[in-house]
């Protein structure tokens, strides 16, 4: 976190990241989503270890995206026994990547899988504050959002 | 008991700390409200928004203003 995050609006994307090609393409699109503003990338390792800011900041989402690579669905798994529903949820293997256990991924796949979850996933933009929404405190929106 | 209060500093964050001040009045108990500001030292709490309420160590929530209330009852939660 390198801005303030007081505006309470966000999108959370997990991605399983499991050791397979469709984990490691599920890793790569949850990258470009949040290089891209379109949500922030977090630690689905942070939800399965039940750290309480992940936990509580999950809960505080506006919408949670979920990558899964196959059909077991571990990153699904995780967040639903934390309690949290899923806004949207994509299964790599369902776009027609067949899994296999190598970590070499192709960049067709990868680009595929992102536009889809583009297409499919809420309309929701992270980021897009306008300078008369600012909390005013300092992040660089300019202030102006008050309470 | 140790409260924080993690943000910036913004308006959202000073209103949580007043709540988080009304809700010890209300519960009657001795505690500390602090504010933490520095995003390094909020980082290592895990909150991804703010403000962040800490009761004892532990984020009690994250990205909400809570009420004197809520909080009062999280904190009678701590208690028992």
């Amino acid at each position: 976190m390198s801005e303030c995050r007081c505006d309470g609006r966000g999108v959370l994307i997990f991605a399983c990241s499991g050791a397979s090609n469709v984990g490691q393409i599920a890793n790569e699109v949850a990258k470009r989503l949040h290089s891209e503003g379109y949500g922030t990338f977090s630690c689905l390792a942070g939800i399965a270890g039940e750290i309480p800011g992940m936990v509580a900041s999950a809960r505080a989402a506006d919408a949670i995206i979920v990558l899964d690579g196959c059909s077991v669905a571990c990153a699904r798994a995780v967040l639903e026994r934390a309690g949290m529903a899923t806004c949207h949820h994509q299964v790599v293997a369902d776009l027609g990547v067949r899994k296999n256990h190598s970590l070499e991924i192709d960049e067709t796949d990868i680009e595929r899988v992102y536009e889809a979850v583009r297409a499919g996933a809420p309309a929701v933009v992270y980021g897009a504050r306008s300078s008369t929404d600012c909390c005013g405190c300092g992040c660089e929106c300019e202030g102006g959002c008050g309470e | 008991m140790r409260i924080e209060i993690l943000g910036m500093g913004c308006p959202k964050c000073r209103k949580l700390a007043t709540n988080a001040e009304e809700a010890v009045r209300q519960v009657g108990i001795e505690a500390e409200v602090t504010k933490i500001t520095d995003v390094t030292e909020i980082s290592k709490y895990g909150v991804l928004f703010t403000p962040a309420l800490v009761i004892d160590g532990e984020v009690k929530a994250a990205g909400k203003i809570l009420s004197p209330a809520q909080i009062a009852e999280l904190i009678r939660a701590v208690q028992s």
